[in-house]
């Protein structure tokens, strides 16, 4: 037991007032003292924005970052949306995420689905809005003249390529929501407006006499890609055709991301939860019997749990860093090949499917049967299309157009344990841009 | 800081001692000397007193009794007034006349007092102040007797059940693992409620979210660093509650102050002590049993079918399926569960003398846990020095160096962790276990041909066996030094000046590793994964405080104080993750792997403090204090500035008082006190961020920013004012004590995140101060000596705590809806509220279906179609202690009850496994004993089960958690002396006793004190999610003094 050092009474003494009152001042004197006691190191984690406003190569390198970022998110949840991976039992709540849009919130939005109430859910909606605000920041600074060494803004290869950035994260966002804000303000935006939006930015880019070539051809392809969607086929030919066959434009895999690596590979190599779904396993070519390389994938040697699905990973993206395809020459081969059959060159679009084929390591060539007719053609050019172009960013928007411009349901797949997953093909405003943006009116276009 | 530094800081500590203790003798010492001694005995039982603290009036010279009740004093010849005080008893002074030819004998015999209002308690000033000069209730206990009392093996132990209103929350079962603190209540909605502990007057860590990280998530296996610290070294803790926290530690203490002295050496008692325990720990939870329809699956149709009895069939009784199951945490074959033996021995030695008085101690605890990778290991060294050079000049040294080695199992969420992988196993991996107990058939190669390879790998877990969950290896090693210097200077008799410096520096090494092993089923994992995370934590304390004390007049007296405080933290942070690529398994360090991450992090955080204090006591039974207070905190937004809290209190004791003539009520206060407090925000939460990124282009590194956090320049602290009024009772002869105190709290611009419109780019959310809340409870302490006889005594001990919290208003914020483990925050309705749909009324045919179109919606009364489904914070707490001593308390029998109620408990075990698999027999077997629902629950199932959303679950999952826990038994006995004389010691002292013996609750989940987050969320969650169950604890343990 401590003998206490703080007890007994100290013997009192009378004490004046005036004795006392120094003692006291001093407490109320010593205040200005603190402000340099608060001085503490800076959170290395973070650039305090208001002391490091970000240079060129920072800003150009941000920028990028968000939208490799927004890609490897939204590519994951678009294919868990329109069915190019599954979940797998344990997480069956994920599985797919039309499921869990109908299952939530009031009826909302264009078509009719569920509003994300969610908090956390919207994550991917943020992400993606990060990657249009960070490339339209950049726009901005790059035009108010911030950066010393662009002469010529609007004519900068590095605005050509935050315009391609920004285009392409407004194209993903029309993708997938059927209305959407920006910036933090109304008015509500359709999809419609979303790819006009995105052409704007892909025109801007190009007529930018500095961009570099690969923009430039991003930008392209781009326009290619929103015109189809648009339903303007003349114009998507007309952009195809000048994007070589060869072409890729690439994303890299995340870097700021608790994962660092591409989603499709973590969650079906790495975390093994999730799968390639089965409307893309175990493809053959044609009546061959040979299993068609564009869609191979590997069991998974996680074990299955019970009798659930097995894990099937894509070899198509093998590793954490394989690059995620943004747009290709290939794509445009499709956007040419259609408009062939639209023109009744069948032989045309035929050809086009089998170099395609070639391109894409499939040695079958694909002859129709005698008296094929143009439909039949066409479904074959769809399904080819849907091979080739698995986790190449194209799937949503495909989805989409099939349903509403040919009334094709192509990608409605069923899931393990029979669960309809229903049929809508985007998703409605998020419910925290309603809470936040006071007045807006949700009306649509 | 590097542990040279360290060395370096703690050598420098002792340096001073060692000149302070050069400085020429004391002037007492000069003096001519008489030597004083005397016994110290209970007034009714005439036992000899241990650890009486016998002082002289007006000095610094005092002592302690030891053992044998006796003390011994040299102090100046002539005349002293001796005064004698210790908890528990009322004070005697007594004159005494030292003489140089003969020693004085002066004996004191001291009543036992329901309500010791005369007892010192540690307050802001730098002198002594007693209890009831204060208007606030204050909790203090004897830890050194609660630690011989109990069996009580850590400091969360030690605060479990013993002082009103604080509420320890046990995280999950495995040893090391850090418990919650809460006093009074949660105050916040987002940040921290954590208490601050305040070590020998510095502050200390108060993390409870410590701890290493899992690959996914993270809760189950947090440390907390307040249970470093080895009981047998406490002498006292004291609990700080409402206003008057906040006066003495501003900004932060809105959530409490927990103050804990450490012991010193006494007098002229050199003494060592060694205290040994021993003992095993279990795991007696009930794990899931996972059920198999084998009528559907195999068409079994008896449960006598040899087949379906190695998994224990039976038959459900509405349908006659008939359903097995396992579980392979208590399956004999499979099962990981372990006694857990654990060792705890304590040597300290203490004494000293008139001047210096000394007190170290070495400690060597090893604990296994219930679970084959759960170990805990700590070593301690103590040693604190009190040094008087003078009767004006006194200096206290507190050094401690622990060390710690902590092994976890997995953590609890990770489907790598034992109960999530055995509740959300399947019994198709698994073998039956046949009448002999021999391993029988595989389900699934019965079932559907599988190899028997699967059961094998498995075992009825959901993805691998315990053997390989076994090689998962979860952990934390901690260097930790604390240390303080306490200067107490009296110029003068009315003036005294303390200053108190201290550090406490944490080194922690946290790791988690998956060893290089292809042939185990952990995906990429099993190429190899490290992350290896290096924490250096420091706080740094400096207080100074001044003192004048004075008489007005000759009835008013005046106690004037003036301080200030600084306190600063820094944390730093370095890590790396290896991945994949190991070439062996020993190959274990961060570059040997393919891929390897760094990251570094750097968290720092002033507070400065200033206040002044003035207190006036008339006739030493009024007492009136008043006190201003200003705070300022580099986390706060640069338009904020600094904080003022004024703070008011007062007491009237009203039985000293000249009027006062009623026996029966020995002594009776009145109290009141007032007062604010802030709770800064998050380091760096005000200021806008962009988060630095990176790219390879080209082969290159190429760096970047993206936005991360808005920020807000406004951002300021949450603001409390609490009020609290009580009344102190002494009754019948003091044998009957009753306190009793009534609080109303109220939060203003409570910080919430606001999570801004996702378009405006920003990943973050945003720090506002929009919030406010409410609490009010009471607290109820009621003590009684039933018996007292020289033979037998018997006391009791009951205390009831009760808390109210309320969100009052959020703003402009919209209500803030986190998840069906997180709550809610919404105006009307408790901090983290559970919400969900309900049915409010469904029908059930005999087949056990729901009956379509019978099922009814209830209005939701929260907000659109969800309703208050409770809170996750307990309503109202119980403790009931008692001790019976025989034998002129030679063989003691003490006990602990806890209870808590009105509360709820989100069962997401259940809720997770229970409707996955082919066999939803929630859903379509009300009748089957594992799941007995209503039909409203079966209703609100089948909503779930068919798409409409998890949501429909949370109603039925979330449960009453109240229980009553019989938390202590212990049985002591003292040796007599006599048979100790062979091995020369003075006393012994032989316990049994157990931990955790018996729980009575109407929860159906793991335990209902299990929260699986732990303490690595702010947010008052009550959710379990395959965590590990509470522990039960069974101890021997011998205690020797020479």
């Amino acid at each position: 037991m401590k003998n206490h050092p703080d007890y007994g009474r100290v013997r009192r003494k009378r004490v004046g007032l005036v004795a006392r009152l120094p003692v006291m001042a001093l407490a109320v004197t010593v205040t200005p003292a603190c402000e340099g006691l608060l001085e503490v190191a800076p959170d290395p984690h973070y650039v305090d924005a208001s002391l490091n406003p970000a240079q060129l190569s920072e800003t150009m390198v941000g920028a990028l970052v968000d939208l490799n970022f927004a890609y490897d998110v939204w590519m994951y949840e678009t294919n868990m949306f329109s069915g190019g991976m599954v979940a797998l039992g344990l997480l069956r709540y994920t599985q797919s995420l039309r499921q869990q849009d109908r299952g939530g919130g009031q009826a909302g939005g264009l078509t009719g689905g569920g509003r994300d109430r969610r908090g956390p859910g919207v994550a991917y909606y943020a992400f993606l809005q990060q990657a249009i605000a960070s490339s339209h920041a950049a726009q901005e600074r790059i035009l108010a003249g911030e950066f010393e060494t662009i002469s010529n803004p609007s004519s900068s290869a590095e605005f050509a390529r935050v315009s391609v950035y920004n285009g392409f994260g407004l194209l993903w966002l029309a993708d997938f929501y059927c209305e959407f804000v920006l910036y933090g303000e109304g008015p509500v935006h359709s999809s419609r407006r979303g790819y006009e939006m995105a052409a704007e930015q892909f025109e801007a880019a190009r007529a930018a006499s500095g961009a570099e070539e690969e923009i430039r051809l991003a930008a392209t392809a781009g326009l290619a890609r929103v015109n189809r969607l648009l339903g303007n086929d003349a114009q998507a030919v007309q952009y195809a055709s000048q994007v070589p066959a060869d072409f890729q434009f690439h994303a890299t895999y995340s870097t700021n991301t608790f994962e660092q690596t591409n989603r499709i590979w973590f969650r079906t190599w790495g975390f093994g939860e999730h799968s390639v779904s089965p409307a893309f396993l175990n493809l053959t070519i044609d009546d061959t019997g040979m299993p068609d390389p564009r869609t191979a994938t590997v069991h998974n040697p996680v074990p299955p749990r019970g009798d659930f699905f097995d894990v099937h990973a894509p070899v198509k993206v093998p590793s954490g860093s394989s690059p995620l395809i943004i747009t290709s020459g290939v794509e445009m081969q499709y956007i040419l090949a259609e408009a062939a059959l639209g023109m009744m060159q069948y032989d045309r679009a035929v050809e086009i499917i089998n170099e395609v084929r070639a391109m894409r390591g499939v040695g079958v060539e694909w002859t129709p049967m005698d008296m094929m007719s143009a439909a039949e053609i066409a479904t074959k050019l769809v399904d080819e299309r849907r091979r080739t172009m698995l986790f190449e960013g194209t799937l949503m928007g495909d989805t989409r157009m099939y349903k509403d411009r040919f009334g094709l349901d192509l990608f409605h797949t069923q899931v393990p344990q029979g669960i309809d997953v229903g049929t809508e093909t985007c998703r409605a405003l998020p419910q925290r841009e309603i809470d936040n943006i006071p007045g807006l009116q949700v009306t649509g276009e | 800081m590097t542990s040279y530094a360290v060395s370096r800081g703690g050598a420098a500590l002792v340096a001073v001692a060692a000149g302070l203790l050069l400085l020429p003798a004391s002037a007492a010492a000069m003096q001519a000397q008489g030597i004083v001694t005397g016994v110290v005995t209970d007034e009714d039982t005439q036992r000899p007193l241990v650890g009486v603290q016998v002082y002289v009036l007006d000095s610094q010279l005092g002592t302690v009794t030891n053992q044998d009740g006796r003390y011994l004093l040299n102090l100046p010849l002539g005349e002293h007034v001796l005064r004698a005080e210790q908890i528990g008893y009322s004070s005697i002074e007594q004159t005494v006349t030292v003489t140089a030819d003969q020693a004085t004998t002066m004996d004191f015999a001291m009543a036992s007092v329901a309500i010791d209002l005369e007892e010192i308690v540690v307050s802001v000033d730098a002198v002594a102040a007693r209890r009831m000069e204060f208007g606030t209730d204050i909790e203090r206990f004897d830890a050194t007797a609660e630690v011989e009392r109990a069996a009580v093996a850590s400091m969360s132990d030690l605060l479990t059940g013993r002082a009103a209103g604080v509420d320890v929350q046990m995280a999950s079962g495995p040893v090391g693992t850090a418990s919650r603190i809460r006093v009074r209540g949660v105050t916040s909605l987002t940040q921290g409620a954590n208490p601050i502990i305040i070590i020998d007057g510095i502050r200390t860590n108060n993390q409870t979210d410590l701890g290493p990280e899992s690959i996914d998530w993270t809760e189950g296996r947090t440390v907390s660093r307040l249970d470093d610290l080895n009981p047998n070294d406490i002498a006292s803790v004291q609990v700080i509650k409402g206003p008057t926290a906040t006066a003495l530690y501003g900004a932060g203490a809105a959530s409490g102050v927990i103050l804990i002295e450490t012991r010193r050496g006494a007098a002229a008692q050199h003494r060592v002590s060694i205290n040994s325990e021993f003992g095993f720990v279990e795991d007696v939870s009930a794990y899931w049993d996972k059920w198999y329809n084998f009528t559907r699956h195999m068409g079994i149709t008896s449960a006598s079918d040899p087949v379906a009895q190695q998994w224990k069939a039976i038959t459900n009784e509405v349908t006659g399926d008939v359903w097995g199951y396992n579980n392979s945490m208590t399956n004999p074959l499979t099962s990981p569960l372990q006694r857990g033996p654990f060792s705890n021995t304590t040597l300290s030695v203490s004494g000293g003398g008139q001047d210096v008085q000394y007190f170290v101690s070495g400690r060597w605890n090893d604990a296994d846990g219930p679970y084959p990778v759960n170990n805990l290991q700590q070593a301690s060294m103590r040693a604190n020095v009190t040094a008087r050079t003078s009767e004006a000049f006194e200096v206290s040294l507190s050094t401690n160096y622990i060390e710690s080695d902590i092994q976890f199992p997995e953590s609890s969420r990770s489907f790598r962790g034992y109960s999530t992988n055995s509740g959300a196993g399947a019994p198709i991996n698994s073998f039956g276990v046949r009448p002999d107990g021999s391993r029988g058939d595989c389900l699934g190669t019965l079932v559907n041909g599988a190899s028997p390879s699967t059961c094998e790998l498995r075992q009825g877990n959901l993805i691998s066996n315990f053997d390989n969950l076994n090689t998962v290896f979860g952990g934390q090693k901690t260097g930790r030094f604390v240390g303080s210097a306490t200067l107490r200077w009296s110029p003068l008799s009315w003036l005294t000046n303390r200053a108190v410096v201290g550090v406490d520096h944490s080194q922690m090494k946290d790791i988690n590793e998956f060893p290089l092993d292809e042939n185990r089923p952990f995906g990429v994992l099993s190429a190899g994964y490290l992350r290896d995370q290096r924490t250096t934590d420091i706080n740094r304390t400096f207080e100074y405080t001044g003192t004048v004390t004075a008489d007005v007049t000759p009835d008013l007296a005046s106690t004037t104080t003036v301080g200030g405080q600084y306190f600063g933290q820094r944390a730093e942070l370095v890590a790396c993750i290896g991945e994949g690529g190991f070439a062996s398994p020993t190959a274990t360090a961060c570059d040997a792997a393919l891929i390897r991450t760094g990251f570094s992090n750097l968290v720092e955080r002033v507070e400065v403090g200033a206040y002044a204090q003035q207190r006036f006591g008339y006739r030493g039974y009024l007492f009136a204090t008043g006190g201003i207070r200003f705070d300022d905190n580099s986390a706060f937004g640069v338009e904020q500035g600094g904080i003022w809290s004024p703070s008011l209190n007062a007491s009237a004791v009203l039985s000293d008082m000249p009027f006062w003539n009623y026996e029966t009520i020995n002594s009776l206060r009145l109290r009141f006190a007032w007062g604010t407090a802030a709770q800064a925000p998050p380091p760096s939460a005000a200021i806008q961020r962009l988060l630095p990124v990176s790219l390879e282009v080209g082969g290159n590194q190429v760096a970047g920013v993206s936005a991360a956090y808005p920020g807000n320049p406004e951002l300021s602290a949450e603001r409390k004012s609490e009020m609290e009024v009580g009344v102190d009772m002494g009754l019948l002869e003091d044998r009957l004590a009753l306190k009793l105190t009534y609080f109303q709290q109220r939060t203003t611009d409570a910080i919430v995140t606001r999570f801004l419109s996702p378009s405006l780019g920003f990943r973050g959310e945003q720090w506002v101060n929009v919030g406010e809340l409410e609490n009010k409870g009471i607290e109820l302490s009621i003590g009684a000596q039933l018996i007292n006889t020289p033979d037998f005594s018997w006391d009791l001990d009951f205390r009831v705590s009760t808390q109210d919290p309320v969100v009052t208003d959020l703003g402009d914020t919209p209500p803030l809806f986190l998840g069906s483990n997180r709550g809610a925050f919404i105006e009307g309705f408790p901090p983290g509220a559970y919400y969900g749909p309900v049915v409010q009324s469904a029908q059930r045919d005999a087949s056990g279906r729901i009956v379509e179109g019978s099922v009814v919606i209830a209005d939701g009364d929260m907000s659109g179609e969800n309703s208050f489904l409770g809170s996750p914070q307990a309503g109202d707490f119980e403790n009931l202690s008692t001790t019976l001593s025989f034998f002129g308390g030679r063989l003691r029998l003490s006990s602990l009850f806890d209870r808590k109620g009105d509360v709820k408990k989100h069962n997401s075990s259940d809720n997770f496994h229970v409707t996955f698999g082919r066999d939803h027999a929630a859903t379509w077997h009300y009748a089957f004993r594992e799941y007995r629902m209503t039909p409203e629950q079966q209703a609100g199932m089948e909503k779930a089960v068919a798409g409409e959303g998890g949501k429909w679950k949370t109603f039925v999952f979330v449960e009453d958690g109240s229980f009553i826990r019989w938390r202590e038994l212990t049985l002591s006995y003292d040796i007599p002396s006599s048979y100790l004389e062979f091995i020369s010691a003075s006393s012994a002292t032989l316990s049994v006793g157990g931990r955790n013996l018996l729980t009575w609750t109407n929860y159906t989940g793991l335990d209902p004190e299990t929260i699986t987050p732990g303490g690595r969320t702010a947010y008052p969650a009550n959710e379990e999610f395959y965590g590990e169950g509470q522990v039960r604890r069974f101890l021997a343990r011998v205690q020797l003094a020479f």
